[in-house]
């Protein structure tokens, strides 16, 4: 079968999300090959950033993975609209499997640009598609392929606001999934391939441009905003500082800036946040907004509604700092802080600054 | 102009719920209108009394299902589409792949200049059927709407959020656009509107008279069954003064390594 993956880059490296996939990925491709069922793991690469990166580059880091090959499109910048990113990751999903005429696994991490296209690429291919899952394999340990050349999935998602999750099984001989960031551990280094072989690299572009596959796009992008210029991406962040509703102002954006500064923490804010403008809806996390898992996520003056909850459940560790020592947030924090925020954080800022400067 | 908004029914989340033998146990039958589709509503209205128009409310599902279409004509949708699930057992297994055949078939027939859909469902957070809709019609769209503006020419101009900024995109009429719900406020019905609503038209359609085969709604994904989050258990918690709960902070961070 053919395991692939829609891979994000960055300049220097793979980022985390998608790393955390390839390695789950490798884990399942090791399996099905023990049990003597060929497989191989795919990449395909659709962000322009992959043009700073040369082939042996390419070979390096994903080889690692027990990557075989590497679907690549030079023009990053097509992919930016809905209709053309679904083409090209279909032309290069019915490539790998016409050869064998095999059953193939798409994973893809779950977030906004995933989120625009899944249910459109799996209508597209003909696939099935389970969105949004925290953990996936086949539904048995040893096993043994279908008659019909099927897969035969199952995975958990979290439902009813992460308040439950449910367990979904699909059956068919392609299969797409979304993967929340932070579901499965990061590989350790030990464990990689260390020699990484020599991986195949195919770019798509002419096939993309073939007159049988033209895309017609009825969508123009007149404008991109940026949110924020110099911020840490919350999808890859260590360390997120929160801030909700207790913060109140712009005293507290200051606060809570010098915060993160210090703990070189990228910023997200609570919906209560968003919705008055103090901060921009690009940093809402939560059921609307993102689902992040640092190491550390700290929430300053969040009460902890189950709708923002369900966005930071994959985080590694939760602290609240907030006044009310009822407040649900303090539930699910592994350390709590009861206490005005305008009086702890400028002493934690002091306190944080000798520490390092030890 | 007119836009169909596409609005779903689903089991009030707020209230409490257990899981039990990998069944799930809501405490009350309560349903509500889904809320992101509340704001696929409230936009469809805001444009609507901007450019003068029609807003058709379109859902899916059982009986009940018509309180959620009264719900959406009490906060001013014109008219609502109702096709019925009722006595259908698999109804309870139907999946984004399903409602999204379904609501396709309806549509396909339609004259439309925009589908609105929410951009998610609270109580599954798939956010599949829009995208499987606007690919099943072959229309272009647009995801994670936060503003929506019509042009001279047309066209709509819609702000949508993505990973780390908002894009600003111009695409055609007869498109779908699935909203997210930090665009507006959804307005709560008045009590004139509530009575208005009793007497506007609500079609119903049974699912079996859509001219679609079975086969081809048939769900993709099955359930197997619910199981509790693995709990995060409180930690320890510290109430004293500012001073010393800070101090104490910053040397927990610095024991668990979190200084770089
Ligand atoms: C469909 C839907 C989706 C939603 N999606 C999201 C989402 O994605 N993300 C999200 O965040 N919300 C979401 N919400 C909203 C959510 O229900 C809550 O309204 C919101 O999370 C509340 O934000 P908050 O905790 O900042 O504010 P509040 O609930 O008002 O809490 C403020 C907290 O600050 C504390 N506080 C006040 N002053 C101080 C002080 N000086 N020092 C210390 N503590 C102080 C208070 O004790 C209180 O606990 C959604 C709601 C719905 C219906
Ligand atoms: N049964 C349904 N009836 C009408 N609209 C629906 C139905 N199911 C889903 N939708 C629409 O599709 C959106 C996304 O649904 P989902 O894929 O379940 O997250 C919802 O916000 C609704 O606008």
């Amino acid at each position: 079968m053919i395991l692939s993956h829609l891979l994000t880059i960055h300049k220097d490296g793979i980022n985390r999300a998608s790393a955390e996939i390839l390695a789950r990925c490798r884990e399942l491709k090791n399996h099905l090959l023990k049990n003597s069922i060929n497989t191989e793991l795919h990449a395909i690469i659709c962000n322009s950033n992959v043009s700073l990166w040369n082939s042996s580059k390419l070979s390096n880091e994903l080889g690692i993975y027990g990557v075989d090959k590497i679907w690549i499109t030079k023009k990053g910048n097509i992919c930016d609209q809905n209709k053309a990113l679904i083409k090209y990751i279909a032309s290069a999903q019915k490539e790998a499997t016409k050869k064998y005429n095999i059953p193939s696994l798409l994973v893809m991490e779950s977030n906004e640009l995933v989120k625009d296209i899944l249910g459109g690429l799996a209508i597209h291919i003909n696939a099935s598609v389970i969105s949004d899952v925290i953990k996936f394999g086949f539904s048995d340990n040893n096993f043994t392929p279908r008659k019909d050349k099927s897969l035969y999935i199952r995975a958990t998602r979290p439902v009813m606001t992460s308040k439950a999750l449910a367990d979904v099984k699909v059956i068919d001989k392609q299969i797409i999934i979304s993967l929340r960031p932070g579901s499965y551990n990061l590989p350790d280094v030990n464990d990689l391939e260390t020699v990484p072989k020599k991986v195949e690299i195919e770019y798509m572009n002419d096939r993309l441009h073939s007159p049988n596959n033209k895309i017609s796009l009825k969508n123009q992008i007149k404008q991109v905003i940026n949110a924020t210029e110099d911020f840490i991406d919350l999808n890859e962040a260590r360390i997120i500082v929160a801030a909700g509703r207790g913060i109140k102002d712009q005293n507290g954006k200051t606060l809570i800036a010098n915060l993160a500064e210090v703990l070189n923490a990228g910023i997200a804010a609570s919906r209560a946040l968003t919705q008055s403008g103090i901060y921009d809806s690009s940093v809402l996390v939560g059921q609307s907004g993102k689902v992040v898992s640092p190491q550390l996520y700290l929430a300053v003056g969040i009460s902890g509604s189950v709708q923002h909850i369900s966005g930071i459940l994959n985080s590694k560790m939760i602290i609240a700092i907030n006044k009310d020592k009822n407040a649900p947030i303090f539930d699910i924090a592994d350390y709590g802080i009861v206490g005005d925020l305008n009086k702890v954080i400028p002493i934690l800022i002091d306190e944080i600054k000798k520490i390092k400067s030890k | 102009m007119k836009i169909f908004v596409s609005v779903k029914m689903v089991p009030d989340v707020s209230a409490p719920m257990l899981v039990k033998n990998g069944e799930l146990i809501m405490d009350a039958d309560r349903t509500v209108l889904n809320a992101y589709d509340a704001s696929a509503v409230e936009e469809a209205l805001v444009l609507k009394e901007a450019y003068a128009g029609e807003v058709v409310v379109v859902s899916v599902g059982p009986a009940k299902a018509a309180e959620t279409l009264r719900k959406a004509m009490a906060m001013g949708a014109d008219s609502a589409v109702h096709i019925t699930t009722e006595n259908m057992e698999e109804e309870l297994l139907f999946d984004s792949y399903s409602y999204a055949r379904i609501l396709a078939v309806y549509y396909k027939d339609q004259y439309y200049d925009a589908l609105f859909f929410g951009k998610q469902s609270q109580d599954t957070d798939a956010g599949l059927t829009g995208s499987m809709v606007a690919e099943i019609l072959d229309i272009p769209y647009v995801s994670n709407a936060i503003n929506i503006t019509r042009e001279e020419d047309d066209k709509f101009v819609i702000t949508r959020q993505t990973d780390n900024n908002q894009e600003i995109i111009k695409t055609s009429s007869s498109c779908l656009i699935t909203c997210s719900n930090n665009m507006n406020e959804p307005r709560i019905p008045s009590l004139k509107g509530i009575i208005a609503s009793k007497k506007k038209r609500l079609q119903k359609i049974n699912l079996r008279d859509l001219h679609i085969n079975e086969r081809d709604y048939k769900p993709q994904t099955k359930l197997i069954e619910y199981k509790t989050l693995p709990s995060r258990k409180a930690g320890e918690k510290l109430e004293d003064d500012a001073e010393k709960t800070s101090k104490m902070l910053a040397e927990f961070l610095y024991q668990k390594n979190i200084f770089q």
